[in-house]
């Protein structure tokens, strides 16, 4: 064989590199022809196993994101209800079970499951501690939790409820026993969150800012109460809905145009003052809370210039006795108000021109002389007897509360017209003019007669002027009143200030003017005269002569229509066969007199019963703490400390001692009492000193010769 | 018109021969020009990877992100508590009470407090 030339070699190589290029390159070249067709095939012809595409394709769930319920607030935006969530734990008891089954041998697998069960009485040695409010023992868990795991055949062995309804700290201290600590998929522990609704002030105000409870049994029985059921389309938000991813690490949003985003509720801000709301609450309730003949009462507080309630109580005796917010009595229960309504006669009546507070009329012992029907009034006789006279003056009628003065007044001057008098009841609407911020279900309106009416009849009048034949709610009695105090402009009582995002004001609402000029000034000038004397010297001077401010206000005490099944066959409306009856008695009025900040009524409501119960008495006594303890905590009222006052003069003389047995006593004033000490004693003299501070006077003064071992005192400040 | 569509056919076949051949012997690419284009042939495979890091990268903070939410509402929660636990506090009977029984003299005040002007 001829051997090859070096180029020859050379060739041979370059040819034998390219063969292997070739190769190489077809076969690239076929690889990227499969792949091609597999890439074709599985986008067009392929079609894969649901169960596998299921495992090769990250899951998309859809998350939904519940809103956070919009907080109720009081007037300084203090928190009356808010949302946080509560959890109840429950326990997978077969966790790991299987998993330490499958090991290796038998003896691994027990000692794995002794390693959890060690665990579980370490957690529930400290479960106790945790949770006290329980009052389960250590015992009880770690046999719940054995009994189940022990069992296959026991039904809910995943999901073995531990405890229901903990709040998030209590939840975190859970995470930190042993077990626990390990996780959902060691521990089998499980958590389950339940938005809650709560109110850090308890039941204040429970009734006004209410509550949801709805029934997934049957819609009807659905609750909306007070500011949570009137105003859940703006505390509710919108709920969030979103895809999620789950990848390898945990879930991602997946966003898509059918993505919408959660919008939380709406904070609502409202009129009320926590804090009077509390004084009311209290003072109501210790003047109620012992009398069982009592069925409840309620307490409004307006703010005068604005209308705004700044406390409504509402508190009814329920069957075991017991006090609670459980009806809204001040929008929802009108009742015939009694003599608090005199305010009202003498407002129409001054308003006319008819009558002046001066005027007298005279009494004729007390009766109507034609309506001998009515008995006569006890209140002019004793006048009558006490002051030696045979008239009376409008204010002493108003102050004493007589009855027969507001008849023969209404007689005399709206006898023959008395659509007149009814019309000035609804230019002070007093009838159901307009709609509060809350409804009360099962509630009814105010209610005024109509002259035209069929029910009308001749004693129909007198009647309303004296605070029958009219039924009126504690707010629409309290708006009346606040308008006197706000010299004749009507205020609509308000309850809802505003609504509220993240701390911005979203809807302003604010006071209303139902009636600029309801009354004139110089009317309710003269009211307010007329309702001071009625604390001062009248039906209401016992309990508010001597209140922390002047008062003005009226008591009034009315009989209440017995229901049927209460009068037990009584032809009486008012009373019953037992010769029990119900009152409804009433304090309204407004504080300080001279310069009115609010306006409140305390209604209280009896059982029927033996007693006699008068507004002058439990709500007016109630009225008073509520007065004192306002009053008291607010610096409006406090006395104005001068700019300029006598300070005195902090700086020290210069200390001298002196030798000898008579000595002038050394000018101390200003000096520290270490100071005071060293000057008085050094001169030989004896220091008694009082309070602390800067010496401010002493005793003898300084420069006076005394001898040595005499006392010298000082007094600090 | 048959003998242009006899004449086309042809260069179509031609096309496909030299197609293959070219295929054959690696420089089918060369052929059509593509290394002029490589400049945009890299830039694009560079974008690619690009995109493929930032998808990754979004990920990763589409999960930072996540987590801070959940971190978010755990403290969102724990306020609430605490606020919840410290408004109920805030009652002027709880107060009282409080006082009372960490034996305190302080009592709810008995007149307005004096005002500095």
């Amino acid at each position: 064989m001829a051997r090859l030339t070096r180029r020859q070699q050379q060739e041979e190589d370059k040819h034998r590199i390219s063969k292997i290029l070739w190769y190489l390159y077809c076969t690239f070249l076929v690889l990227a022809l499969v792949i091609i067709i597999k890439i074709v095939k599985i986008q067009y012809f392929w079609e894969p196993d649901p169960e596998t595409v299921e495992y090769f394709q990250p899951k998309r769930y859809e998350s939904t994101t519940k809103p956070e319920r919009g907080a109720i607030m009081d007037m300084n935006g203090r928190l009356l209800a808010i949302s946080t969530p509560m959890y109840n734990i429950k326990m997978d008891c077969e966790v790991l079970e299987e998993e330490f089954k499958t090991a290796k041998t038998a003896r691994e697998a027990d000692s794995l499951e002794t390693d959890w069960r060690k665990k579980a009485r370490l957690m529930c040695d400290r479960l106790p501690e945790v949770l006290a409010k329980d009052g389960k023992t250590s015992d009880y868990y770690y046999n719940l939790i054995m009994k189940h795991r022990d069992s296959d055949s026991l039904p809910g062995r995943r999901d073995v409820l531990i405890t229901k309804n903990i709040d998030h700290r209590t939840y975190l201290k859970l995470c930190e026993l042993p077990l626990f600590n390990e996780g959902q998929y060691k521990s089998g522990m499980k958590k389950t969150e339940i938005e809650t609704r709560q109110y850090p002030y308890g039941t204040l105000a429970a009734r006004v800012i209410g509550d949801i409870r709805i029934s997934k049994e049957n819609p009807e029985q659905n609750r909306f109460v007070g500011i949570e059921g009137e105003y859940d389309y703006i505390l509710h938000g919108t709920e969030g809905k979103q895809w999620m991813k789950r990848t390898d690490k945990g879930s991602i949003a997946d966003p898509d145009s059918t993505a919408v985003e959660v919008v939380n509720g709406n904070d609502i801000r409202t009129t009320l003052d926590i804090d009077i709301q509390d004084i009311a609450d209290r003072a109501l309730r210790k003047n109620i809370g012992d009398d069982a003949e009592i069925e409840g009462g309620c307490v409004v507080v307006l703010d005068v210039k604005t209308g705004a309630v700044r406390a409504m109580v509402n508190l009814q005796r329920n069957r075991e006795g017991e006090l609670g917010e459980n009806f809204n009595m001040a929008i929802g229960r009108p009742g015939e108000p009694g003599s608090i309504f005199k305010a009202v006669t003498l407002a129409a009546l001054l308003e006319d021109g008819k009558v002046k507070l001066s005027n007298r009329i005279p009494t004729n012992h007390g009766r109507i002389a034609e309506m001998p029907e009515i008995t006569a009034d006890h209140y002019i006789t004793d006048w009558e007897r006490n002051k030696k006279t045979s008239s009376i003056s409008i204010q002493d009628g108003f102050k004493i509360s007589s009855n027969y003065v507001f008849r023969r007044l209404v007689l005399d001057h709206y006898g023959d017209k008395p659509e007149k008098f009814i019309d000035k009841l609804y230019e002070y609407k007093l009838n159901d003019a307009y709609a509060f911020d809350l409804e009360e279900k099962g509630g009814t309106k105010s209610r005024v007669p109509d002259p035209k009416s069929s029910g009308w009849s001749r004693s129909t009048l007198p009647s309303t002027a004296i605070g029958y034949s009219v039924m009126e709610t504690p707010l629409n009695i309290a708006a009346f009143y606040n308008a006197i105090a706000n010299k004749g402009k009507m205020m609509k009582p308000y309850l809802i200030e505003s609504h509220e995002k993240d701390g911005r004001v979203v809807q302003k609402f604010g006071p209303q003017i139902l009636n600029a000029t309801t009354f004139s000034k110089a009317t309710a000038d003269s009211l307010t005269k007329a309702l001071t004397m009625v604390t001062l010297e009248g039906t209401g001077a016992t309990r508010l002569k001597n209140a922390k401010c002047t008062v003005a206000g009226k008591t009034g005490t009315a009989r209440m229509v017995l229901d049927p099944g209460e009068r037990k066959g009584s032809r009486d409306p008012y009373k019953d066969i037992d010769g029990r009856r119900k009152y409804q008695a009433t304090f309204v009025g407004f504080f300080p007199a001279e310069d009115p900040q609010y306006t409140a009524i305390v209604t209280v409501y009896t059982k029927p019963t033996t007693k006699s119960v008068y507004g002058g008495v439990i709500p007016a006594m109630t009225f008073r703490e509520l007065v004192d303890q306002v009053w008291s905590l607010d610096s409006r009222w406090g006395e104005e400390l001068n700019e300029r006052a006598d300070v005195p003069d902090m700086t020290p003389k210069y200390i001298a001692t002196r030798s000898g047995s008579v000595i002038p006593v050394p000018d101390v004033k200003g000096m520290g009492l270490k100071d005071a000490l060293y000057a008085i004693e050094n001169n030989g003299y004896v220091c008694q000193y009082e309070g602390i501070g800067h010496v401010v006077s002493q005793v003898p003064e300084a420069g006076t010769e005394c001898r040595k071992g005499e006392t010298i005192k000082v007094i600090l400040r | 018109m048959g003998n242009r569509f006899n004449i086309s056919w042809k260069k179509i076949g031609l096309a496909i021969k030299e197609f293959f051949i070219a295929l054959g012997r690696g420089d089918l690419l060369t052929r059509l020009r593509v290394d002029r284009a490589l400049p945009y042939i890299l830039y694009l495979f560079l974008l690619g990877c690009i995109s493929i890091w930032l998808s990754y990268h979004a990920e990763q903070t589409m999960l930072t992100v996540q987590k801070n939410n959940d971190r978010i509402k755990t403290l969102k929660v724990y306020h609430a508590q605490k606020t919840y636990e410290l408004v109920r506090l805030d009652r002027i009977a709880t107060v009282e009470k409080m006082l009372e029984e960490a034996g305190s003299q302080v009592k709810a005040p008995e007149k307005p407090a004096d005002i500095l002007r």
